[in-house]
């Protein structure tokens, strides 16, 4: 006894729906079954003729319509970067000459309009650590090292050296991470 | 607490007789009055256990002994501890010279100290920093320190240990606020020198180390290695000077800005001093506070510039609708802030979770 596909299996593997097996299997029974391609052929043409309706009903705009659109693209008017847009890569190389010109001169007028930096952390904790070595239970005596003081005047700070190596050490650590 | 002088006298009078009574380990402890500062929730340690004595002994040994030693100080960081080793020669009652021998950056570089003087003669840089000693100028200073550990921290001796050979007495001295361990002192059993110290992080680990390696007790150190002339070629900077700026605390000096001080302080800590410094044409003012043990330091200035991090690794917070930045410097944190123009930075052993809660009582 000959098993057939109803039209429902039928309209799903038209449209590409059922499973991997099952398709296979449906495919491999219509290779065989002129009842259920003949199904399937009548399936197909039907969707076809949906579809052929469907286009032939779509709407043209009208051509007053079309005209009116058209008239109004052609009176926008392409604004400046849009038209340098157009001379693309002929006006590049200049364009970034230009910038890196103006970056290089205009520097001095931008360090005048940002603040100068502030005391240095490495004096404070410098200052800090001078206090620290006066306490009889504190750590001890350290050597004089930060300099930049630029009245001259230097104290204790063996931190400032810990702090540049421990920020040397942070960046590793963290490329290492 | 520097202004009280009761305690001040208290503590100078178990300075004086506290340690003869170690010394000869004869006489009980006498008691330590400091009443501003002690809290009344932990009992005193019996007489066997008072570390006191010895702290008090530890604090003028160098005035009575002479030694030649080396010592190994450790700081602890976030992701390493560094070390320096030095060479120390101290002269009896007031001269000492620290040579380093490393790191390699800081080898060959010395510092002699002679009264209330010191030389730190830095080859490298052929220049010769000459600062002046707190404690040598303020001798009442280090009995006030004194006092103010016994206010907050409970000296109790706890067990004998051997350090460069030499017994010990080991002495910690433990928070009467919180019951942590803040400093283990191994002190010589003879001698009374510190021979080697120890300071935690409120979480148990290690904040800082120093420990003699080796020491020899002697009084033959020839007097010319303490010489202060500067070298041939040599350019002499003028560095601290205790008389100046570093002023009373109730002697506040005028920074030209209204003072901001902070609303909350942990347990224990109470202004021991204030400084104002030009830096870069700024007056900085610098609020010193300590509880004994450990210090803090306010800093704040009227430029609202951000403090410099050049060539640190900062990181970056928030706090009150502050942006804030800090850095770690082995058991040290810096944190600054700027608010309503002033520019504030404090600096100390403490946790940033700390640092921040008091930075957030800092109110302009």
């Amino acid at each position: 006894m000959t098993t057939h596909y109803d039209r429902e299996t039928l309209i799903d593997y038209l449209h590409g729906e059922l499973d991997p097996g099952s398709d296979a299997a449906v495919l491999s029974h219509l290779e065989r079954c002129a009842a259920c391609t003949a199904l399937h052929d009548e399936e197909a043409a039907v969707g076809e003729a949906l579809r052929a309706a469907a286009r032939a009903g779509e709407l043209e705009f009208p051509s007053m319509v079309k005209a009116r659109v058209w008239d109004a693209v052609r009176r926008e008017q392409p604004s400046w970067l849009e038209r340098l847009r157009g001379w693309g890569p002929r006006l590049a190389l200049p364009v970034a000459a230009a910038i890196a010109l103006g970056a290089y001169l205009g520097a001095p007028v931008w360090r005048n309009t940002v603040p100068p930096a502030g005391i240095e952390a490495a004096f404070l904790l410098d200052e800090h650590n001078a206090e620290v070595q006066q306490n009889p239970f504190g750590p001890g005596a350290s050597p004089a090292v930060y300099t930049s003081d630029p009245q001259g005047r230097a104290s204790s700070a063996a931190s400032y050296i810990d702090t540049a190596d421990a920020a040397t050490l942070d960046d590793a650590s963290g490329a290492f991470n | 607490m520097r202004s009280t002088r009761v305690a001040a006298a208290a503590a100078l009078a178990l300075l004086a007789s506290g340690a003869a009574a170690a010394v000869h380990a004869a006489s009980p402890p006498p008691a330590v009055v400091a009443p501003r500062l002690r809290s009344a929730n932990v009992p005193p340690p019996p007489p066997a256990a008072d570390g006191r004595p010895l702290l008090v002994a530890a604090a003028a040994a160098p005035k009575h002994v002479s030694f030649v030693g080396q010592l190994s100080s450790i700081r602890s960081g976030q992701t390493r501890a560094d070390a320096v080793v030095s060479k120390v020669e101290h002269r009896a009652p007031d001269e000492t010279r620290r040579t380093y021998l490393t790191p390699h950056v800081l080898y060959g570089q010395f510092v002699i100290t002679r009264g209330a003087m010191s030389w730190d003669v830095d080859p490298a840089n052929k220049r010769v920093v000459v600062t002046e000693n707190k404690a040598a100028v303020d001798p009442v200073a280090v009995v006030d320190d004194i006092a103010l550990v016994d206010g907050n921290y409970r000296a109790v001796k706890t067990a004998t240990d051997t350090v460069a050979d030499r017994k010990t007495d080991v002495v910690d001295l433990v928070s009467r606020y919180t019951g942590e361990r803040a400093l283990r002192l191994w002190i010589d059993s003879q001698t009374h020198v510190v021979l080697a110290k120890e300071a935690y992080h409120s979480d148990g680990s290690l904040a800082w180390r120093t420990r003699y390696d080796e020491i020899r007790y002697t009084d033959g150190i020839p007097e010319t290695i303490f010489t202060s002339s500067v070298p041939a070629g040599f350019a002499t900077v003028k560095g601290r000077s205790y008389a100046q700026p570093i002023a009373r605390p109730n002697a506040l000096p005028a920074p030209g800005f209204t003072p901001i001080t902070p609303r909350y302080l942990p347990e224990g800590f109470t202004v021991v001093g204030s400084a104002v410094t030009q830096v870069k044409g700024v007056q900085n003012l610098h609020l010193i506070y300590s509880d004994g043990i450990r210090n803090l330091s306010l800093f704040e200035n009227a430029t609202n510039r951000a403090i410099d991090f050049t060539g640190m690794n900062a990181h970056t917070t928030r706090f009150e609708n502050h942006d804030a930045q800090y850095v770690h410097d082995g058991p040290t944190t810096l944190l600054a802030w700027r608010e309503h123009g002033l520019a504030f930075a404090l600096v100390g052993d403490l946790d940033l979770k700390e640092l921040v809660q008091i930075a957030t009582s800092v109110i302009p």
